[in-house]
């Protein structure tokens, strides 16, 4: 997981005036009231962060897997294995080495339980009910609606130019973020494989030992 | 909420906060055994085996879990080593972009990004330090002994700070193995050098995975994913 998440999080929570780009675009309160109805969700992900001085960007994949209101669990399964996870009360992150997880005396706990709970907010559209510090723009594009947000917090704009949330046409599902920051860097997150409403195994969200990524799956798959 | 830069701040005020105040890191001594003049093959070979450790030119992503007062903060780095340009590391947590800075053939180091994640003279001072032991090591070392376990010692001259660079290879000198970095004969930097691998388009293993204990910090590194780029 990445600053992806930070840069998230900022716009999501202090979020926006909303503006309709195209008239025949949804309304971000159609959008939120869509994106509310998935109470769990489990999907894949490419995270790509392009950073200008490189020619090959950091690419890792994995699964994300949400429970409202605030449960998520970020699996990296490659280049390497981590898994960072909150219950909605906390957050703990584990990375595999030596044949099995070592959970990490995680610094900065409380920040990290912020970015989580506002990758929540992306997840179930919460991101749209609190608007105070981005413009939003809502785009019809092809087979799929936009919605960018422009900060409008000045130190923010600094290093962040804007966060573009890439909706399936039926607003069900968020196929991509882009985040574009001010230096060039930017950070798409594709997601796939997206199942909505099924039933997580107990303990997927536990911070002392969470359930295994197969028990997690195979619950998802039972609802496909 | 906090905005990005103010979460940034708090890392950067944790971590050099406990650059100042942690309990430093300490090393139990490994005595070296004087230089008997023998085993020349060994120590050719060893010499080879740095010279060889690398290629000329590749890119690499690596996982590092870094821990610093007793907590711990896994970052991502891409690194990228060319004979013009020296090695140059991009290290990125889940809080944003750390550091970005190149070092360069002649070793000097050039901070390309500075972020309110790190100060200036944590880039320049450990994280090129890193990039540079780790993944640029030197030619030129010299006979310096051996371990009782009969390993084989050679070391770099002393730099303008004084520090000696003391690399360990296996007996026959086919494998590096350990890097202390020592002051006035006392240890403030030890890497240890946990697995090589083969991978693809290298024609042989390399180190791939360090344990490095320096003054006020731990790093567990390892390469995640490597690539050559052009001709070797």
């Amino acid at each position: 997981m990445k600053r992806t998440f930070k840069i998230i999080c900022a716009a999501l929570l202090l979020a926006a005036p909303i503006v309709r780009g195209q008239t025949n675009a949804p309304s971000l309160a159609q959008i939120t009231a869509t994106m509310s109805q998935a109470h769990t969700i489990f999907t894949h992900f490419v995270q790509e962060r392009h950073l200008a001085m490189f020619n090959d960007p950091l690419k890792s994949e994995g699964i994300l897997c949400f429970q409202e209101p605030g449960r998520l669990r970020w699996e990296t399964l490659t280049p390497y294995q981590s898994i960072l996870v909150s219950d909605g009360s906390g957050v703990a992150q584990f990375e595999w080495a030596d044949g099995h997880w070592k959970k990490l005396d995680l610094g900065l706990g409380d920040a990290l339980e912020h970015i989580v709970s506002q990758i929540a907010g992306v997840m179930d559209g919460r991101f749209a009910r609190d608007p105070r510090g981005y413009t939003a723009t809502v785009t019809n594009g092809v087979d799929e609606v936009v919605v960018t947000l422009i900060p409008q917090n000045e130190t923010i704009r600094k290093v962040m130019a804007s966060i573009e949330l890439h909706l399936a046409a039926d607003l069900k599902a968020t196929r991509r973020i882009v985040l574009r920051e001010t230096d060039g860097d930017y950070t798409e997150i594709i997601f796939s494989e997206q199942t909505v409403n099924f039933e997580p195994p107990p303990k997927t969200f536990d911070r002392a030992a969470p359930a295994k990524l197969a028990d997690v799956q195979a619950a998802a798959q039972a609802k496909r | 909420m906090r905005n990005p830069l103010v979460q940034s701040c708090l890392l950067a005020a944790l971590l050099v906060g406990a650059g100042g105040c942690a309990t430093r890191n300490h090393f139990v001594e490994q005595a070296v055994l004087p230089d008997d003049g023998r085993r020349g093959d060994a120590v050719a070979r060893a010499r080879q085996t740095l010279a060889e450790m690398f290629p000329a030119r590749y890119g690499a992503t690596q996982r590092a879990v870094i821990t610093v007062a007793g907590k711990q903060f896994a970052c991502d780095a891409l690194l990228s080593v060319s004979p013009a340009d020296g090695g140059h590391l991009a290290l990125v947590s889940s809080l944003g972009t750390v550091t970005d800075l190149r070092v360069r053939a002649d070793g000097a180091t050039e901070l390309l990004k500075i972020t309110p994640l790190f100060r200036a003279d944590w880039s320049r001072n450990y994280v090129a330090r890193d990039v540079r032991e780790l993944f640029l090591p030197p030619a030129g070392l010299e006979r310096a002994g051996w371990r009782a376990d009969g390993r084989l010692v050679l070391q770099f001259p002393p730099d303008a700070a004084g520090a000696v660079a003391e690399y360990v290879f296996s007996p026959d000198g086919s494998r590096w193995e350990q890097l202390s970095l020592l002051r006035r004969g006392k240890t403030f930097y030890r890497a240890i050098i946990r697995r090589c691998s083969k991978w693809p388009a290298l024609a042989a293993a390399i180190p791939d995975e360090f344990e490095v204990t320096a003054e006020a910090y731990r790093l567990d590194l390892r390469v995640t994913s490597l690539t050559t780029e052009g001709p070797p």
